[in-house]
Formats: structure tokens, C-alpha cells, sequence
């Protein structure tokens, strides 16, 4: 029985030249349906919209070469900035409340508070709905005459807002019902950091004095660190991302006020028929969520 | 945090504050999450008389289901819930085995390339596939595709989400049991088979739910290349023609529509909801 460990690792040495040989054949074989499908229909597609993006290029017609013309029109055209502009203000208005308030309502469904489970769970169901879903129902929630938002806030003496033809309140709008959608993934990644830390920290800290505001402080928050690093950037990305809802509730209105970069992208597309232009507004859409995604990494130095 | 309650006078008093304070905190928020989601089930429900009451009513004083039967005849809303269904079984029936032949490499093996394959899939899943829209769109009408079944469940299939997760879990067997394998001349499909998907069940109960979910809640890229009811997915239909701008101020119709497309993923999730947070966390903590 002593001798087996011994054993096995000549047996490995025996085999190693055949089998690393054999292993790498087989890893390839086995990555190879997988490989074909994200090639096909993710890798190439986004190394062709690089070069599409250089291209005038109609949904019929051939290509065009143009070099750099596209990038230039749109840089060059208001509303491509007007998109930039409401969707950094989407961004902003979205991502605090989603990353805070999903760590705050993971921190409360943590202490032992009965029904708890049920709570948590209507606050995740929102995830498992269509984001279509999503904007009928708010377009509902929001209306300005007999919707239950109004209501609500009229009911406590707070001042009624037409919430989505009002172009100052639209994107708030947008976002309050953006966040009531996504709130819910980033709390239960937070629930599944929180029991990870380990409880004798907190007593250790209750001993030396600490109180409930500086346990938090100083180990909950530096305890999450790898959710940070999650949740944080995926949430960025899916506020630069946002369309579906937007499109239903607002249609990019009033006066342009929802206009967002990824309908800018739809509308140069499938409505004017601008395909070597949409391209091109992926592609700086690509990229800054590239920057954006390595300055939050490098800020939590995941990388 | 949950030790706390101790027998020192003073702290328990405090901590009875902060319990209420707990409790206040988790009704409002509980009933603040909750009452789009009834309202939605209590207009579905009313006739069109009595949706645009003021004050507000939560309960229907007649409940009906005229508004169900409307969306049905007026709208080819059981055609797209066909689609849809059909959609996210193929996605799931394609996504699954391939992720899980896939995941195995990608966790227990060693060979030349993997951190750069497994890099790669991980950067893709932080890219926003809009800007795969383009290209994707001009081949697939190039090929005859647009319009079908093969263009909504191939990119889907390729997001590497599932495959990500796979992998994580993969790595969670413990290694003596491969070894005890090869040992014995396992070959890779018996290990694969024999050893580590029996331990993957929970594993691959979550991936599937999630690559279903994935494909029943698509929606820009099925609204772009959908142009008719044969392939139109509920998403994409219900944003054309239903909920829009431009159409929908009917919100019993819009409503009753709304509950129809939220039933079966509700279905799933409320049922297997554990699965879910494994899966979103473990995305997480492994990462």
C-alpha cells in the first residue's frame, strides 16, 4: 500500500510524452463544436464588424471601401452624441443605485429576519421577466393620469411628474424602472459573498469596540471584494447596453431625451440602411466599454 | 452580523430598534418590489371599464378574462409563444451537450492554448454582442438565414455564459477521482460520462435553465432579424406590435400580453430559484 503513490507517479512519467499528446488531442476534440459555434457566430462576427465598419454598405448592394469616412460622419453627427451623452447619464443614474442598493438589501436579507426568504425572492423575480415586459408594464406604471406611480406620490402629497413625456423626467424614469428589473442579481451575488466571510471577524470586532457602521466598514465591504470586482463592471456594461426597455417606454423620446447609443446603433442599421455606419457605432460602442471595463479592473487591481 | 444578540442590557435595546428598523425596512421594500408585479396581474384582469379608474383599484370588482381572449384573437401571440418556446428548447438542446464537451477540456485537462481559449471566451462574455449585430445580420440574409429558426438560437448558443459556468463547477470535483480513473484506463468520454456528470447534476440543471432564460428574454437581436409571425419570438413581437409607443395604450390588452409572457419563466424560476442564485453566484465567487 506505501509503495502506490510511488507507483502512480512512474506511471505518470511512463505515459507522459503519449499522453500529453493524447491529452491535447482529446481537449481539441472535445472544444471543437463548442469552438465552431463561437467562431462562426461570435469571434468572427466581431472582427468583421471592424471591417465592415470601413465599408459603405447598403443592406443589398456590395461593399465600399471607405476608410475612416464613417467614423468621421458620426463623430461629426449630434445625435451620435446626444446617444453618448443620455447613455453615460443612464449610466450614472442606474449603476450607484443597482451596485449600492443591491450590497444594501443583501446586507438586511443577511440578519436573521423572518420572511426573509420571501422577501428575497420577490426581489428577484423581476430577473426571470422579459425586458419587453419590463417597459409595457412601467409605460403602465408611469402614466400620468391613472398610473400607480402618480397615485402613490399623490397619495403622499408629493408632486405628480408625467413621467415619460416629460423630457427632464424620462431617462430618471427609465432608470428607477431599470433598476426595480436588474436590483436582484447583484443582491444575491452580494448574499453569496456575505456568507463567506466569516462570522468570528465580526465578533472579533464587536470584542475591540467596533460598531455596526465600522464592522461594515471595514470588513463587509473589503470582505466583498471579488464581488466589487463582479458586479461593479457588469453592471456598467449592461447600462451601456440598455435598449429593449427604452424602446418601449420611450422610443429614444420625448425630444431625444432616452435617445441611447445602442438604438443610435439600431436606427443607423434597420432604419436608414446604413450598415457600414452601424458597424462603425458598434465598434465604439465595443470600445468603450473596453476602456470602461479595464479602468474598473485596474481600480479594483484585478488586473 | 448575526451574533449580535447578546445579553448585554444595553445593546439589546438597541438592537430591538435596529430589528424594527429591519422589518420596516424589509416589508417596504418586499411591497415597493412586489406591487408592479400585482398590478400587472390586477389590470390584466379587469374589464376595459374598469382600468382607468381614479382613485386607484387593487382588486378587479368583476374580473374577467376578456383581456386574454382579445390578445389571442387580435394578435398572433400564440404563434410567437410557439416560437419562442421552440427557440429556447433548441438553444438549450444545442447550448448544453456542447458546453459540457467543451467545460470538461477547459477544467481538467492540460494542453497547449487553453488559457488563451479560456481568456478569450471570458472576454467575449464581457463585450456587448450589439456590436456583432452588423456583420452577423449582413451573412446570415447573404445565406437565406434571416428569417429563421437557425439565426435566433446559434448566437445564443455561442454566448459563452453556460459554458463559463460549466467550467467553474468542473473544477469543483475533486481531482483523485479522475485519477483514480485513468488509473483503472478510463478514457476521456468514460470520465466525462461516468464520473463527472453524475456529480453535475445540480450543475447542469442550472445551465439549462439559464440558457433557456437566455434565449426566451433575447431580444434585440431576435427584433432585428424577425420579420415575420413564423419566426417572430415573444420579445421581439410584443415590442412591434403590442407594448410600443406607437400601439400600446390598450394596458388590459398590453397586460393580459405581459402576464402571458412572464408565466412560464415565473413558472421556472419560482421553482427552482436555488438554482438560479448558485448559478449567479457561483459566476462570482469563482471568478
Amino acid at each position: 500500500m506505501t509503495s502506490e503513490p510511488g507507483f502512480v507517479r512512474r506511471m505518470h512519467e511512463v505515459l507522459r510524452p503519449q499522453r500529453r499528446i493524447g491529452e491535447t488531442l482529446a481537449a481539441y476534440l472535445f472544444l471543437a463544436p463548442y469552438l465552431f459555434v463561437f467562431l462562426l457566430f461570435l469571434l468572427l462576427p466581431t472582427l468583421a464588424s471592424i471591417a465592415v465598419s470601413f465599408t459603405q454598405w447598403g443592406v443589398l448592394g456590395f461593399p465600399r471601401w471607405l476608410g475612416l469616412a464613417n467614423y468621421r460622419t458620426i463623430l461629426s453627427d449630434p445625435m451620435f452624441w446626444l446617444a453618448f451623452r443620455n447613455t453615460l447619464y443612464f449610466a450614472l443614474l442606474t449603476v450607484p443605485p443597482l451596485v449600492a442598493g443591491g450590497l444594501g438589501l443583501a446586507v438586511l436579507f443577511n440578519q436573521r429576519l423572518g420572511g426573509r426568504v420571501v422577501a428575497r425572492t420577490v426581489v428577484f423575480i423581476p430577473y426571470a421577466i422579459m425586458v419587453t415586459v419590463v417597459g409595457m408594464l412601467w409605460r403602465w406604471m408611469y402614466n400620468a393620469n391613472f398610473g400607480l406611480v402618480n397615485f402613490y406620490l399623490g397619495s403622499l402629497g408629493l408632486p405628480q411628474v408625467a413621467w415619460l413625456t416629460d423630457a427632464a423626467w424620462a431617462m430618471p424614469g427609465v432608470a428607477i424602472s431599470t433598476a426595480w428589473w436588474q436590483i436582484g442579481t447583484n443582491m444575491v451575488i452580494y448574499l453569496a459573498g456575505l456568507q463567506e466571510i466569516p462570522v468570528e471577524l465580526y465578533e472579533a470586532a464587536r470584542v475591540d469596540g467596533a460598531g455596526p457602521w465600522q464592522s461594515f466598514r471595514h470588513i463587509t465591504l473589503p470582505g466583498l471584494h471579488l464581488m466589487h470586482v463582479f458586479v461593479v463592471p457588469l453592471s456598467v456594461i449592461a447600462s451601456l447596453r440598455a435598449f429593449g426597455q427604452i424602446l418601449v417606454m420611450t422610443h429614444g423620446g420625448p425630444l431625444g431625451s432616452t435617445y441611447v447609443l445602442v438604438q443610435h446603433l439600431y436606427a443607423t442599421g434597420w432604419v436608414n440602411f446604413r450598415m457600414g455606419e452601424a458597424s462603425a457605432v458598434g465598434v465604439i460602442l465595443l470600445l468603450i466599454t473596453f476602456i470602461f471595463t479595464i479602468f474598473q479592473l485596474r481600480y479594483f487591481r484585478a488586473i | 452580523m448575526r451574533t449580535l444578540a447578546i445579553a448585554h442590557p444595553r445593546l439589546r435595546a438597541r438592537l430591538t430598534i435596529g430589528r424594527v428598523a429591519g422589518y420596516i425596512a424589509l416589508v417596504a421594500t418586499t411591497a415597493v418590489m412586489a406591487a408592479p408585479l400585482l398590478w400587472m396581474v390586477s389590470t390584466a384582469l379587469k374589464p376595459e371599464s374598469q382600468i382607468f379608474r381614479y382613485p386607484i383599484e387593487w382588486f378587479p370588482q368583476t374580473p374577467t378574462l376578456s383581456n386574454f381572449a382579445r390578445v389571442f384573437t387580435d394578435y398572433p401571440i400564440g404563434r410567437w409563444f410557439f416560437n419562442s418556446l421552440t427557440v429556447a428548447l433548441l438553444t438549450t438542446a444545442v447550448g448544453v451537450p456542447l458546453y459540457t464537451l467543451a467545460a470538461y477540456p477547459l477544467a481538467r485537462l492540460n494542453f497547449p492554448g487553453k488559457r488563451f481559449i479560456f481568456l478569450a471566451i471570458l472576454a467575449t462574455m464581457l463585450m456587448p454582442v450589439e456590436a456583432t449585430m452588423v456583420p452577423l445580420f449582413l451573412g446570415l440574409s447573404r445565406l437565406r438565414f434571416s428569417d429563421s429558426y437557425i439565426s435566433l438560437v446559434m448566437p445564443v448558443v455561442a454566448n459563452a455564459f453556460g459554458l463559463y459556468l460549466l467550467t467553474q463547477f468542473f473544477q469543483t470535483i475533486p481531482l483523485e477521482l479522475r485519477d483514480a480513473a485513468v488509473i483503472d484506463g478510463a478514457g476521456h468520454v468514460t470520465i466525462l460520462w461516468r464520473i463527472i456528470l453524475p456529480l453535475s447534476k445540480p450543475a447542469l440543471t442550472t445551465v439549462s435553465i439559464f440558457t433557456f432564460m437566455a434565449s426566451w428574454n433575447n431580444f434585440v437581436w431576435p427584433f432585428i432579424v424577425t420579420n415575420t409571425d413564423s419566426t417572430r419570438t415573444l420579445p421581439a413581437g410584443l415590442a412591434a406590435l403590442i407594448g410600443g409607443v406607437d400601439v400600446g395604450t390598450r394596458f388590459g390588452i398590453s397586460m393580459a400580453s405581459a402576464l402571458i409572457a412572464t408565466l412560464p419563466p415565473l413558472v421556472i424560476f419560482i421553482a427552482l430559484e436555488r438554482y438560479f442564485a448558485q448559478g449567479i453566484s457561483l459566476t462570482g465567487t469563482k471568478g
